[in-house]
């Protein structure tokens, strides 16, 4: 009686209805797999007044910056700004580089330096000299050609939980110190930003020789590797654990809006790794005039000051007053920082001789 | 053949191809247009170099073998745990039982950061299991959590979908094995158990993929040492920004994950279920079981409840006890909008009506489109077995749904608006579990009922209106609870597509914890607990209402 | 008015075909034995199967183009297929919403045909808490509901308690002879097929084997294999009984001489004691010794096996012969039918 069962009625509507239904999600969805190939006019042409102004950036660009750069164009120029949230600074960069022949945005805020080397490669931005470069430390403006503009910087290091670890170790060797089993939360430098600058920091203080050793050793102290920085930080101040990776301004936030001192950055020879963020103008950007200002806007001294309490991050502008919470933080007084060159060609395999290590 | 149904019509009906067909065009291009960029950039030769260089690398194999293990497991201890409460659901009613049935969904709808907290905020070392015992077990930081969070996870799956597959059990089954002699332990292990196969091995299958794709449960209690391949698609996409190897790997985890569906189609195919004439099945009362029965039965849930669920309760506690003291600021601020100087409102970007109104509309038009069309491909191939249907539309659960948000960013939003892409997004990621659980209540619709109706002059929509719809009621109401749900815990699609400008409830606990309101975060979660119990009690009144009444 | 003008269907192990009519007022009976094809005629009848070639005319229109649900053709399953989410006035009315007939329109004529099936009362009861014989008639009164042109019930009777059946039929018949509508029913027994309906259709392998009237077909079937499916029927080769004066004058007529295989109903055969051969022959035109084999006790008469010259035998008597005694047996001319033997099979 099986084959009974495999009769259905001649009715028809199951086909019909599906494929109705399914034509016209795909009449939807597939014209856009042609990808028109635009062929982007020069710089001069694209210089002109539009309306319009598009501008990917991170998930976690806070409200206030993006309030401010609304407003000003707002007001301003009458521009409307299309600000567009995309996951990470990776996801951002992918986006960039999957629409490079057919650019939407004209500016993109948050890539870091470690970028760079892919930047000259996927050829992705234009070069602008904004207004306002001078008040920069020279230090931190990295790409000569003048594609990717720092806007804010801050330091990686790890921080501690005083309540759980009255008495934090002093030197990477305390570090290891086996009282502190199981005390470290680590995030992935495979999926997270601040995660993969701790451990090319360890590479910069250890060398190429020694980083491996140095993790062989601290392993057992480490409770868990997070995927991301949310993630990680989120246990930490779960209690799970007293040490995590993090940047250096972190304890000014708690500071700043939880008044506690109770978390502070363990800076060991107060120095921390360095982490510039970059903005840039996208190649083709066709709201180029728009982009421009937009860049001067971000290192003029009305946006640089909004930086430090919404980004916990370092405003380049040197003419910018920290806020009192950032003052009573320790901070690091020495930067270190790898050449972004040499993280391009061997960061792959560090991070793998990193995974075999720590399996 | 006495009296039997008639002589069956041997065509192949094309419906299962046109799904087949249909169902790839809207699945592949996207990830082509994201994975097959590297192919365009870099030219064949240069591709397959970076390809094969990434297939040479141990630890692409190395988390291979442990995507598989840990999933395996995982799927296999879900399974086992949930076979007796499949049991208990399917064949006794007790007290509570309409509570777990909702309850047990809960954790499938929350998102996996929420779900990592409530397993640390009880196994932690700082949880309440550790307070209690007074001690520093470090549980959750190996295997063992990864099992645990994911049997949270998904047990909800496994007892849904075996309690369906047991209530077609024909009751004379064991009647007639009582009669041969058969003991309760035999009778499970010959009777039981192959009957029950087909739904085992459909729910193990669900969950072995949701715990092969999974990301942040497995690199937050298993370390770097438990990368699974999606943690590796991930890093080579956004990180290495490989998408040659990035696509290579999504090629591996797609094409393991196929196989696997193939092969459980394969062996599943080949069983079938007795006829269903004269079929029967009994519910019984909770005071007619034996005492010790109630007592195991007891046993179990409580069990269960104390394992699984309350992580849950220790996330609510954590919400109203911040800093080792009660309080309902992270409440308050969610309402007002402030903490001290932070605008949670601004953190968000939204209110919390507003959250509240675009994760519902969201996942209400969702779970809708998803059920509809679940509902009407499962029309389509009504009583057909199609073991490469159901392996294809099996397939968005191996598709990482960061690359293919991604790629229906790209290819869509010139066109559409983003609202409508996240639906369809959502929808495909939901569909292999919709139209799972739609399919078997269809086929369980018996084709005369339709003729019946035929022959009384009843036209399709006419019939689809007064008798599919309301006898297949409880079952569609089911499988748009889980498109619901998915929906609801959708983080990717909706911040991918969304580009942070349409807020839902994941999205804003991400943002919360971002910006370290982590009580907030919490706050945020147990109202999210609380609307979406909600929202699952109306759904299973209405559903329980509507069973048995006219029109 | 059903009329199926050599109507074929192919499978591909199985094929069907089928040349008949049904009148307005008649009641016919589908009788074949599993797998003969009558549940798919009337399938095919209802539209649910389509045919390969011949014509199907309902109140001679051609069905060709006509899907199942503009048939208006009452169908019933043999579960009777109540919808179980609705109640018994409900599923009555079901095809009279499909009509949009208007609702005070649909309760008169819903409470007419309740009536009608004796089930008044029981417009509010659930499906699921009526007996079988109940459904049925819920059932049929669905199917009635429209008027339709044909109504089709697939093995009406085969799930009720034989005691009910008598209930159901005279329910049946009462009802088809006051809509006078051509109706059609399919079963497997033979007792079903003779006492309701007015023309029995026996099915053999897909191909009609035999029609006619009950009496008919029982008294003088075509062939063999509806002697037999009609009810115990000795089939006896013609050139046995020339030997015991069969085909001489005044030993039947010349039509029986002339067929290969004659038939005889047992309740035919004369059976006497041994000494009584002599007024057998004057009551049957072949007489021949027999000896008891087996009996059957069946209160109103005696089923008796029995060897005889030409073979096995079937008879029934009222009169008692013990088991192993020598009888005489003889057959009168006008039940011995000649019968076209079983070509194949």
């Amino acid at each position: 009686m099986i084959r009974a069962r495999s009769t259905y009625a001649p009715d028809g509507g199951g086909p019909i209805l599906m494929t109705a239904i399914l034509l016209l999600v795909v009449a939807a969805v597939l014209p856009a797999m042609g990808r028109p190939q635009a062929v982007a006019p020069g710089v001069e042409e694209r210089r002109q007044e539009t309306d319009q102004l598009v501008i990917y950036s991170y998930g976690s660009l806070p409200g206030t910056l993006r309030r401010a750069i609304q407003e000003h164009f707002e007001e301003r120029y009458g521009v409307t700004v299309d600000l567009q949230r995309i996951g990470e600074t990776g996801a951002v960069y992918t986006q960039l580089y999957l629409e490079r022949n057919n650019p939407r945005a004209d500016v993109v805020i948050g890539l870091d330096a470690t970028y760079l080397p892919r930047i000259e490669a996927d050829n992705l931005l234009e070069p602008y000299e904004p207004s306002g470069i001078e008040s920069i430390d020279p230090q931190h403006l990295i790409d000569p050609r003048m594609r990717a503009i720092p806007f804010d910087y801050g330091h990686i290091t790890l921080n501690y939980d005083s309540a759980a670890l009255p008495e934090p170790p002093r030197s990477w060797e305390e570090l290891l110190d086996p009282r502190l089993q199981n005390s470290i939360i680590m995030l992935h430098p495979g999926t997270s930003s601040p995660g993969r600058n701790f451990l090319l920091y360890t590479i910069a203080v250890f060398g190429e020789e020694g980083y491996l050793d140095f993790w062989r050793a601290l392993r057992p102290n480490i409770l868990t590797v997070t995927a991301g920085w949310s993630d990680g930080y989120g246990l930490y101040t779960q209690n799970e654990a007293p040490i995590v990776v993090s940047y250096e301004t972190s304890p000014a936030y708690h500071r700043h809006f939880e008044q506690t001192d109770r978390y502070e950055a363990l800076l060991f020879d107060d120095a921390a790794y360095l982490q510039i963020e970059l903005a840039g103008i996208v190649r083709g950007a066709p709201n180029r005039l728009n982009a421009e200002r937009l860049m001067d806007f971000l290192l003029s001294a009305e946006f640089q000051q909004l930086i430090p309490l919404s980004q916990f991050m370092y405003p380049v502008h040197s003419g910018v007053e920290l806020p009192q919470a950032f003052l009573d933080t320790r901070r690091a007084t020495k930067s270190v920082a790898l050449d972004p060159e040499l993280i391009a060609e061997r960061f792959d395999r560090w991070l793998a001789d990193w995974e075999e290590v720590m399996r | 053949m006495a009296g039997g149904l008639g002589r069956g019509d041997a065509l192949k009906r094309p419906a299962a191809w046109i799904i087949v067909c249909g169902f790839l065009l809207l699945l592949i291009p996207p990830v082509i247009a994201v994975l097959g960029a590297g192919v365009i950039d870099l030219g064949p030769t240069a591709w397959l170099e970076r390809v094969r260089a990434v297939l040479q690398r141990p630890g692409t194999w190395r988390s291979l073998r442990f995507s598989v293990l840990q999933a395996a497991v995982s799927a296999l201890v879900c399974v086992v745990l949930a076979l007796p409460g499949a049991y208990y659901l399917s064949h006794y009613s007790f007290p509570g039982k309409r509570v777990v049935q909702s309850l047990s969904l809960l954790p499938f709808v929350l998102p996996s950061l929420i779900v990592i907290l409530a397993v640390l905020s009880f196994y932690g070392r700082n949880g309440v299991l550790n307070q209690l015992l007074g001690t520093d077990l470090v549980i959750v930081y190996s295997p063992v959590g990864i099992v645990i969070a994911h049997v949270l996870f998904n047990i909800s799956v496994g007892l849904r979908i075996i309690a369906a597959g047991w209530m077609e059990v024909d009751e004379r089954y064991r009647e007639v094995s009582a009669g041969l002699g058969e003991g309760p332990l035999g009778r499970l292990w010959r009777l039981h158990l192959p009957l029950l196969l087909p739904a085992i091995l459909g729910a193990g299958g669900i969950i072995f993929l949701y715990c092969f794709v999974s990301f942040g449960i497995v690199l937050i209690f298993g370390g770097v040492r438990w990368a699974t391949l999606e943690v590796r698609i991930y890093q080579e996409m956004f990180v290495n920004l490989n998408l040659a190897a990035a696509g290579a790997l999504a090629a591996l985890q797609l094409g393991v994950c196929a196989a696997l569906v193939f092969v459980l189609q394969w062996t599943s195919a080949r069983r079938r279920t007795g006829s269903r004439r004269g079929r029967r099945f009994r519910v019984r009362q909770w005071n007619v079981l034996k005492p010790i029965t109630r007592v195991i039965c007891t046993i179990y849930w409580a069990a269960v409840a104390l394992f699984f669920f309350s992580p849950l309760a220790a996330i609510v506690i954590r919400a109203f006890r911040p800093a080792d003291r009660w309080s309902t600021a992270a409440f308050t601020a969610l309402l007002t909008g402030r903490v001290g100087d932070r605008d949670i409102h601004e953190i968000i970007r939204a209110d919390l009506g507003e959250l509240i109104r675009t994760s519902l509309g969201i996942a209400l038009v969702t779970a809708a489109l998803t059920t509809a069309v679940a509902f009407a491909a499962a029309r389509a191939v009504r009583g057909q077995r199609v073991p490469l249907l159901d392996a294809v539309t099996s397939l968005p659960l191996a598709v990482s749904s960061v690359t293919f948000s991604l790629g229906i960013w790209l290819l869509g939003s010139r066109i559409a608006p983003g609202i409508f892409l996240i639906w369809i997004t959502q929808s495909l990621m939901a569909f292999p579990l919709v139209f799972r659980s739609v399919r078997n209540v269809t086929d369980t619709f018996p084709l005369r009922y339709t003729e019946t109706a035929q022959s009384l002059g009843a036209p399709l929509w006419f019939r689809i209106r007064t008798l599919e719809i309301p006898i297949l009621w409880r079952g569609l109401v089911n499988a748009f609870t889980f498109a619901f749900a998915l929906s609801l815990s959708d983080f990717t699609a909706v911040f991918t597509i969304g580009r942070g400008e349409i807020v839902t409830f994941p999205v804003a606990m991400y943002r919360l914890i971002g910006f370290q309101s982590f009580d907030v975060a919490l706050a945020l979660g147990v109202w999210y607990i609380a609307i979406v119990a909600l929202v699952f009690a109306i759904i299973d009144t209405t559903s329980y209402a509507r069973e048995g009444q006219g029109l | 008015m059903i009329e199926l003008d050599d109507v074929r269907r192919v499978y591909d192990d199985f094929s069907l075909t089928l040349c008949f009519s049904v009148a307005d007022d008649e009641i016919l009976a589908l009788l074949g034995s599993s797998g003969s094809g009558k549940t798919t005629t009337l399938r095919i009848i209802a539209g649910f199967e389509r045919l390969d070639s011949g014509r199907l005319l309902i109140n001679g229109v051609d069905m060709a183009d006509v899907s199942p649900q503009q048939r208006e053709i009452g169908y019933v399953f043999q579960d009777y297929t109540l919808f179980p989410h609705l109640n018994v006035e409900q599923n009555v009315a079901y095809g009279l919403r499909v009509a949009a007939v208007a609702p005070l329109e649909r309760r008169r004529r819903v409470a007419e045909l309740l009536e009608m099936v004796d089930l008044a009362q029981f417009g509010k009861r659930a499906v699921h808490t009526l007996s079988g014989g109940e459904q049925q008639r819920v059932a049929v009164a669905r199917a009635l509901a429209r008027k339709p042109r044909a109504l089709l019930l697939d093995e009406p009777f085969s799930a009720i308690d034989s005691d009910l059946r008598e209930d159901l039929r005279r329910h049946l018949m009462r009802v088809q002879r006051a809509l006078r509508v051509p109706t059609i029913f399919v079963t497997h027994s033979r007792t079903e097929a003779l006492s309701v309906g007015d023309r029995i259709i026996v099915l053999r392998a897909g191909a009609i084997d035999d029609q006619g009237t009950p009496q008919q077909l029982y008294q003088r079937p075509r062939t063999a294999y509806t002697a037999r499916f009609l009810g115990r029927a000795n089939i006896i080769r013609t050139a046995q009984l020339s030997a015991y004066g069969f085909g001489t004058a005044g030993g039947g007529d010349q039509t029986s001489a002339d067929a290969e295989l004659l038939m005889i109903r047992p309740e035919h055969v004369v059976l006497r004691p041994a000494e009584q051969t002599a007024e057998t022959a004057e009551a049957a035109a072949v007489t021949f010794p027999a000896r008891v084999v087996r009996s059957t006790y069946h209160g109103l008469y005696r089923e008796y096996e029995l060897e005889t010259a030409i073979g096995p035998l079937y008879a029934v008597s009222n009169r008692e012969f013990s088991d192993g005694s020598s009888l005489v047996a003889g057959f009168p001319p006008s039940h011995l039918t000649p019968v076209a033997p079983d070509a194949l099979r």
